[in-house]
């Protein structure tokens, strides 16, 4: 048995690798680049920014290839990523493909920069800049022939790459061995050395902050989980104990009225009733509270529980009614079976054989539930924590993945994935708790 | 025996109840401002979003900046406006003289060598500076032997802009900053040489100087101005408190900076819109700027009042000049009379905005040019210059095409959007509605704002929705229509980029107003863009409330609020 849990453990090792390359390479695939879109928002000129956009790629360790080896065209050469602009990326590839030598593109380039620093001659170069194939550069040159004078060997180097045949260069692949000096190496390593908060935004360490939001998140989602399990449970055995009753229908009523309103609506609903001030004032209005040193205990429980009273109830009332209906109903079936009606007949009450022999038949689909909802304790409620302003780890989330801060994204989603591994794992080791009949066949398998 | 139902909803009731608590009660002489979004950073070098850089103001102080008053730019560390004399056809001294009675939060007085360090703190390689860019015309430091209070700068001509960023640094104290002395003996120069970067010294200041302490913890971030951080709670609130005994406090009559009134200023963030107005019309909060238009006409206008301000920015639809259709001046034109500028103003920003047909703010371009009619709305007149210049529906389909490279091509164009921006997306909508009267067609494309920054800059979209901030410098055109600026248009004028370039040396203001005249013509003849409105930012407070508003950013001087006592 033991056996078993360990390799199921082992597991999580390559599942999270396979998670973390996954994460990574979607990152990469993502249309814009995180340094090049915060230098875009300042207000330098461009030549500045391209300077901003290096120093902080070298910084980062950007400029470097992606992964530990790759594969590209011959046309394509190793270094292109240090060009920053994309879009001028795409045009000398697609030159390059078009001509079958990096080599002469290269050069033509470099002609191109060269006369970007005549401020006579810069519209030719930005106009150069944009064209991708030897068709539109016939074109321009056919067009711009009279300017020859600013830069024959410009006119020169076009009229080559014109004449160039097309090489199987293009056709070939090439393998390249990058090594530790990747992308990908330089992340995960970081993630062991203590660089694995460091923020592409602001290039500070924000693991503390990640800290901060990661507990308002992970207390109030595992309050509101124990909330709804402590009120579902007792409902849906009282509930399943005398179906069609007042209380029963009471129970499904409420809970499910509650549960087809949006959190969103009951936020605000309940934010209008009990904390605008326009009907009643029971409760602030947002944030987790003020405290300080010399509060006492009590005192900062009521603070922090008035706070976060509104929002809880928030969080919890959709579960209740999911974990509600799936017990009754779980506990209906088991009431049907003929160990229930053996154990009965043996003298024990209907409440007793429920709590002693059927309840834990009927949490089989609970513990799915729990197990697979473990990794919300950190994921939070977006909704909810803007609404009554909590500094959780959803408005986190969602700021880093406005701002591609892939660092802390990535450190969010990877927290995401070990606890959905460890959700199941424990999920397993509930069933096996739970159910004998799972015991054994593990222990055959 | 003890039932465990009842005893939990027991528990769970008394829970319920122990919770019953409203709001804790204001501190005393708090004035409460709504923001919508968190200050990331508050070390003045380093820091770039609006808040932040609006908080470090009232914890840090420059040599110059714009007053919210005059909305001209005043001496505030700086004893008076420095003199400027010319050194050759491109270098400039500029002298300056500290206030003696300026003082770090620390009581020592600030010298001239601490406005030094606060320039090489800018100008250092590996600090994580936004602004380093804007400091490096300043060439060399000179302290007066004789005076600690006085220096020179010898800087490169910038034109205009010059004076402005000859002080526009914050100032900070070396012995909190800089405790191990790395930039002590360092020169201008040796910042900016290119193994500047390979210098073991500067590099260990850098990697101290960019920590978290200087960023967010209280104890490091000290300046000379009237506010001391007091608490920073991440996403609920940031809390300044007036320093006593202040140095600044008897200057009040001379600008805004010295009008520090508030005793405590407590920033409130709350992202969401509606939260924010239930908390406002509680009284939860005496200042807003962020609130919803509609919702905050539900506002009790007894207890409240608003006031609006220009915002120093003009938005504009932009046509990339070299992409299909559009590289031809009648299409463009045509655009430009399908757009219902003062429709889209009312019905899309509430009026909020005052329209500009140029790329100056709008109260700019009204004092300078009061024509208003170059952009006239006539979908017909568009249809007509069409029709004019060789299109025509062949295919009776009501989208106009033009024989072009042997086959026949449909006026059909793409508008652009950052996704999440309903007013940019409502414009597309109307444009799309009367660019079909005359007889183009207009797809409406959206994408996330960082791709839509990536496209707009490689000229990858065809019409596309931007807004360009601006400062109260005099006008420079040259990041937005020059060659080697941003120039998101792909637009190439050599008498254009002549005349940006004049503009921006021309001292005089009479010879620089013709100028702009000449340059703004040519743009309206050549249309790469359709300029709409400077927009107007709404600020709602309570009724007792007492402030200075502004055209300077963010708008208001909230140091400067008074709450008069009911």
């Amino acid at each position: 048995m033991m056996a078993y849990f360990v390799r199921r453990l082992l597991w999580f090792i390559p599942s999270l690798v396979g998670i973390s390359v996954l994460l990574f390479f979607l990152a990469q695939a993502g249309s814009s680049d995180p340094v090049v879109s915060k230098w875009e928002k300042t207000d330098l000129n461009p030549q500045q920014k391209i300077a901003k956009i290096k120093e902080d790629k070298q910084k980062l360790g950007l400029d470097l290839p992606s992964f530990y080896f790759s594969f590209h065209r011959q046309t394509v050469p190793d270094t292109l990523h240090r060009i920053y602009n994309s879009k001028l990326q795409d045009n000398l590839t697609s030159l390059a493909y078009e001509v079958g030598s990096w080599e002469a593109v290269h050069h033509y380039y470099a002609q191109i920069k060269k006369l970007h620093r005549n401020p006579k001659a810069a519209h030719l170069a930005e106009e150069l800049l944009q064209l991708k194939s030897k068709k539109e550069l016939t074109a321009w040159l056919a067009l711009h022939e009279n300017e020859r004078s600013k830069s024959p060997e410009l006119f020169e180097r076009i009229k080559k790459l014109l004449a160039m045949e097309v090489k199987s260069a293009r056709y070939r692949l090439s393998f390249q061995w990058n090594g530790t000096a990747s992308q990908y190496h330089q992340w995960l390593s970081g993630l062991f050395f203590n660089q694995w908060d460091r923020s592409i935004l602001s290039g500070q360490k924000e693991g503390k902050r990640l800290y901060k939001a990661l507990q308002w998140t992970f207390c109030l989602s595992l309050l509101s989980m124990l909330l709804a399990l402590l009120i579902a449970i007792p409902c849906g055995i009282q509930a399943a104990l005398n179906p069609a009753s007042l209380f029963d229908r009471i129970c499904s009523t409420l809970f499910f009225g509650f549960y087809s309103i949006p959190n969103f609506w009951m936020a605000t609903l309940l934010l209008i009733l009990f904390a605008s001030g326009s009907f009643l004032n029971w409760f602030p209005l947002y944030g987790v509270g003020e405290i300080n040193a010399s509060m006492s205990l009590g005192e900062l429980l009521q603070i922090r529980l008035s706070h976060l009273a509104l929002p809880l109830f928030c969080w919890t009332y959709g579960s209740l009614a999911y974990f509600f209906r799936q017990l009754r109903s779980a506990l209906l079936i088991e009431r049907q079976e003929n160990y229930f009606i053996a154990a009965q007949a043996k003298g024990l009450s209907e409440r007793m054989a429920l709590w002693k022999h059927a309840f834990r038949n009927a949490l089989l689909p609970l513990i799915s539930i729990i197990g697979g909802a473990l990794p919300a304790l950190i994921s939070g409620s977006i909704i909810i924590e803007s609404i009554f302003n909590l500094p959780g780890l959803g408005r986190l989330s969602v700021e880093a993945f406005l701002a591609r801060d892939y660092p802390l994204i990535f450190t969010i989603v990877l927290l995401g994935a070990i606890l959905t591994l460890l959700g199941t794992f424990l999920a397993d080791l509930a069933y096996h708790w739970a159910d004998p009949r799972i015991r054994m066949q593990k222990q055959k398998a | 025996m003890c039932k465990p139902f009842p005893t939990f909803f027991s528990a769970l009731l008394f829970c319920f109840l122990f919770a019953c608590q409203p709001d804790n009660k204001k501190p005393s002489k708090s004035i409460r401002i709504h923001q919508v979004a968190e200050a990331k950073d508050l070390n003045p070098v380093t820091c770039r979003d609006e808040f932040s850089n609006y908080l470090s103001i009232q914890i840090f102080q420059p040599l110059l900046a714009f007053d919210f008053e005059s909305e001209e730019i005043v001496p505030v560390l700086a004893e008076e406006l420095p003199s400027i004399e010319k050194l050759d056809s491109n270098r400039l001294a500029i002298q300056y003289q500290i206030r003696p009675e300026a003082k770090f939060a620390s009581g020592r007085q600030i010298l001239a060598q601490d406005v030094f360090f606060a320039l090489k703190a800018h100008l250092c390689p590996g600090v994580n500076s936004y602004s380093t860019q804007f400091f490096r015309f300043i060439k060399a430091f000179k302290i007066d032997p004789n005076n600690a209070l006085s220096f020179t700068l010898v800087c490169e001509n910038m034109g205009n802009a010059t004076l402005y960023y000859s002080g526009a640094f914050q100032l900070l104290d070396p012995e909190v900053y800089d405790p191990n002395h790395y930039l002590e003996n360092c020169s201008l120069a040796s910042l900016t040489a290119a193994e500047a970067s390979a210098d073991s010294n500067l590099m260990a200041f850098s990697k101290a100087f960019n920590a978290v302490k200087y960023s967010k913890e209280i104890a490091h971030i000290q300046g000379s101005g009237p506010y001391e951080l007091k608490a920073w709670e991440e996403g609920q609130k940031v809390s300044l408190a007036k320093k006593a005994d202040w140095w600044g406090n008897k200057f009040q009559n001379e600008n805004s900076y010295f009008k520090a009134f508030a005793q405590q200023l407590e920033y409130r963030i709350i992202s969401d819109e509606n939260t924010a107005f239930l908390a406002f019309q509680k009284g939860a909060l005496e200042f807003s700027a962020h609130l919803g238009l509609q919702q905050a006409q539900k506002l009790d206008q007894a207890a409240f009042q608003s006031v609006r301000q220009e915002e120093s920015n003009f938005q504009y639809l932009g046509f990339n000049v070299k992409a299909n259709s559009l590289k031809h001046n009648e299409v463009r034109r045509a655009l430009m009379h399908c757009l219902p500028r003062e429709l889209i103003l009312e019905k899309v920003f509430h009026q909020l905005g005052s329209l500009t047909s140029a790329p100056l703010r709008a109260s700019e371009y009204q004092a300078l040019f009061p024509d208003t009619t170059i952009y006239q709305f006539n979908p017909k007149k568009a249809k007509a210059l069409l029709l004019s210049n060789g299109w025509e529906d062949s295919n009776e389909n009501g989208i106009l095409d033009r024989k072009a490279e042997g086959t026949r091509q449909e006026l059909s164009l793409k508008y652009a959007y950052n996704s999440g921006n309903e007013k940019r997306k409502a414009v597309g909508l109307i444009l799309k509605q009367e660019a079909l009267k005359a007889g183009i067609e207009i797809e409406i494309e959206t994408f996330d704002w960082s791709t839509y920054l990536n496209k707009m800059r490689n000229g990858e979209l065809e019409i596309f929705y931007n807004s360009t901030s601006t400062n109260l410098l005099p006008a420079d055109l040259s990041q937005l229509i020059r060659t080697n600026g941003q120039n998101y248009f792909n637009y190439y004028h050599p008498k254009v980029d002549s005349l940006v370039q004049a503009i921006r040396y021309e001292e005089r203001s009479k010879p620089r107003e013709k100028m702009l005249l000449e340059c703004i013509e040519q743009i309206h003849e050549d249309m790469p863009a359709v300029f709409l409105f400077s927009t107007q930012k709404r600020m709602w407070f309570k009724h007792n409330l007492d402030g200075i508003y502004s055209a300077v950013r963010p708008h208001y001087w909230a140091p400067a609020f008074q709450l008069e006592q009911p």
